[in-house]
């Protein structure tokens, strides 16, 4: 699996201020969907910037498909191959559905009934057929957010880079855009996701990356969850007490053990391998145990313990 | 440099003539501001017209007068749209949308500048001709046989007026791409180009029509327009658009 989108040391500061970004360095691959996290004034908007040649980086660069975005004469053919669909819809509220799609795929060179063609499909594909007439400041914010995905998706982009595309939806809204974002991971093309919604990053993505200005890490969500936790398990007592606790904290291997009423919660090194011994000791020592269960930390788990052990940097400018 | 794409240039064009008929803060000035000034050189020059002992006398400068007046036409309009052409993109959060089309700077700034030009010159030609035509029959019905200063007044309506018009245009844009909203960039290009248009038109009143004198005029602000084409290209840079004025 080749790389698509490449950032090689990625820096961009705005005017005197310190760096918005600092030395970003990733790729997301072909075909993989790859999502951003970082809070707000991480510098997520500015990292899809620049990795889509909007803005230029101050220092390091981006590679798209192999062309380096400070590359000028490449621009176009750059754009061409992503879809973006930026923080704001931006669509042109006094022009039509139809109308919002035909100006952006005659701007990407479509013209006649390849246009027309792949507007309706659009349409249909994204349940606005009968709103094609409506002018686009008429519609909801959902509609309004499926229109800037039916326009980022027009000329059938390889790489389609969505920046907070969930954000201020409805459930509803919301449910169509990851069923747009399932279909078009199914098409295999490439997608880079900036998304506060952590759920959505762990069940979609294939890698993500953890930003503040700097970058924090890179990895599966399954893997992320694994460097920052160490197995987790559950024992569930009929009744458990300090003694209880001692015990299970005794085996070798247990680094921790958190008791919450009946429930003991071991933070284990190496895997579940001191699971059996805890459990041995425990039931001789008269312990009746109800269930043992692994705990599954979610990524919002390991996320925040990520910005919990990364110093904030304070970075200023355009966008976040 | 890449050449330029022209139907993609006429794409944004198109789009900007579409959103100017649309929207009713742009299009109200847009018409009533001609109207009112040609409808006042009328006025203004049939009473003199209809008012002078002599009518032989004088007419001539009387008609160059108010053609140079019309002059705030072809600087106004373009400050009016062309103020708003980029940074209202951007109050409009559809301009990181329009980077990232395979647009090129270049094609972009003039698909820019053609939308605030093209109603601009279109309105400033149909005032002159209304005035023009509106003048030579006032004349023909009310003082036979005066003659105007046709080539005076097509030297600033063909001539002066678009060179203008362009000037104008440029201004605003450059201005437009660093604004943070209209209002600020229609204030700041009227600050620009306000102070050369007042003394430009006085001057032609006093002068007179001088055939010469609106040549070398003309070929004064085209040289302007292109100095200030030259600056704006430089700094018409998408990178900078998107930052600026945020």
């Amino acid at each position: 699996m080749g790389e698509y989108l490449v950032a090689d040391d990625l820096t961009r500061s705005y005017g005197g201020a310190a760096p918005a970004v600092d030395g970003l360095s990733f790729s997301v691959r072909r075909g993989e969907l790859f999502a951003l996290l970082g809070p707000n004034g991480a510098g997520k908007t500015t990292t899809i910037r620049l990795l889509t040649g909007l803005l230029g980086p101050s220092r390091g660069t981006a590679y798209v498909d192999g062309m380096d975005v400070r590359d000028a004469e490449k621009g176009p053919e750059i754009r061409r191959r992503i879809g973006l669909l930026p923080e704001a819809a931006g669509l042109y509220e006094s022009l039509t559905v139809h109308r919002n799609l035909e100006l952006y795929g005659r701007l990407f060179g479509l013209s006649g009934t390849d246009l027309e063609g792949r507007i309706r499909g659009q349409l249909t594909s994204l349940g606005l057929t009968d709103r094609a007439d409506h002018r686009a400041g008429t519609l909801s914010k959902g509609l309004k957010q499926r229109l800037a995905i039916a326009r980022a998706l027009l000329h059938e982009p390889e790489c389609v880079v969505l920046d907070e595309p969930i954000t201020g939806l409805d459930p509803e809204a919301a449910k169509s855009v990851r069923d747009a974002l399932v279909a078009l991971r199914a098409q295999g093309r490439t997608i880079l996701l900036s998304t506060h919604h952590l759920e959505d990053a762990d069940r979609l993505s294939d890698r993500v990356a953890v930003i503040r200005g700097r970058l924090l890490a890179v990895d599966t969500p399954a893997g992320l969850k694994r460097r920052l936790f160490r197995r987790l398990v559950a024992i569930e007592l009929s009744a458990a007490d300090a003694t209880a606790e001692q015990l299970a904290a005794g085996v070798a291997g247990v680094n921790s053990v958190h008791r919450d009423g009946p429930r003991l919660t071991l933070d284990l090194a190496r895997g579940e391998e001191e699971v059996p011994e805890a459990v041995e000791r425990l039931v001789r020592a008269g312990y009746r145990i109800r269930s043992v269960a692994a705990i599954e930390p979610s990524l919002e788990e390991a996320y925040l313990r990520l910005l919990e052990a990364s110093p904030r940097t304070d970075s200023t400018g355009a966008g976040s | 440099m890449s050449a330029v794409r022209w139907p993609l240039v006429r794409e944004v064009l198109r789009k900007d003539l579409e959103e100017i008929a649309r929207s009713r803060q742009l299009l109200y000035p847009l018409f009533v501001l001609p109207v009112f000034l040609t409808g006042d050189a009328l006025l203004v020059f049939s009473t003199s017209v209809l008012s002078h002992n002599n009518p032989r006398l004088g007419l001539g400068d009387a008609f160059f007068s108010f053609a140079s007046f019309l002059l705030v036409l072809p600087v106004i309009l373009p400050i009016l749209l062309g103020s708003a052409a980029v940074v209202m993109e951007k109050t409009n959060h559809t301009l990181e949308s329009l980077l990232s089309t395979p647009l090129t700077d270049t094609e972009l700034l003039v698909g820019k500048s053609l939308g605030p030009l093209v109603p601009a010159m279109a309105l400033t030609a149909a005032s002159y001709a209304v005035y023009g035509v509106g003048a030579e029959l006032l004349v023909r019905s009310h003082a036979p046989g005066a003659s105007l200063p046709w080539g005076s007044f097509l030297l600033t309506g063909l001539l002066l007026a678009p060179l203008l018009g362009l000037l104008a245009t440029f201004v605003a844009i450059a201005v437009s791409t660093k604004a943070k909203d209209v209002r600020s960039a229609q204030q700041l290009a009227s600050l620009v180009l306000l102070p050369l248009l007042i003394p430009l038109i006085l001057i032609g009143i006093a002068l007179g029509p001088m055939p010469l004198y609106q040549l070398a005029l003309a070929a004064a602000v085209a040289a302007l327009a292109l100095l200030v084409l030259r600056v704006t290209t430089l700094r018409f840079h998408r990178d900078q658009i998107l930052v600026a004025g945020v």
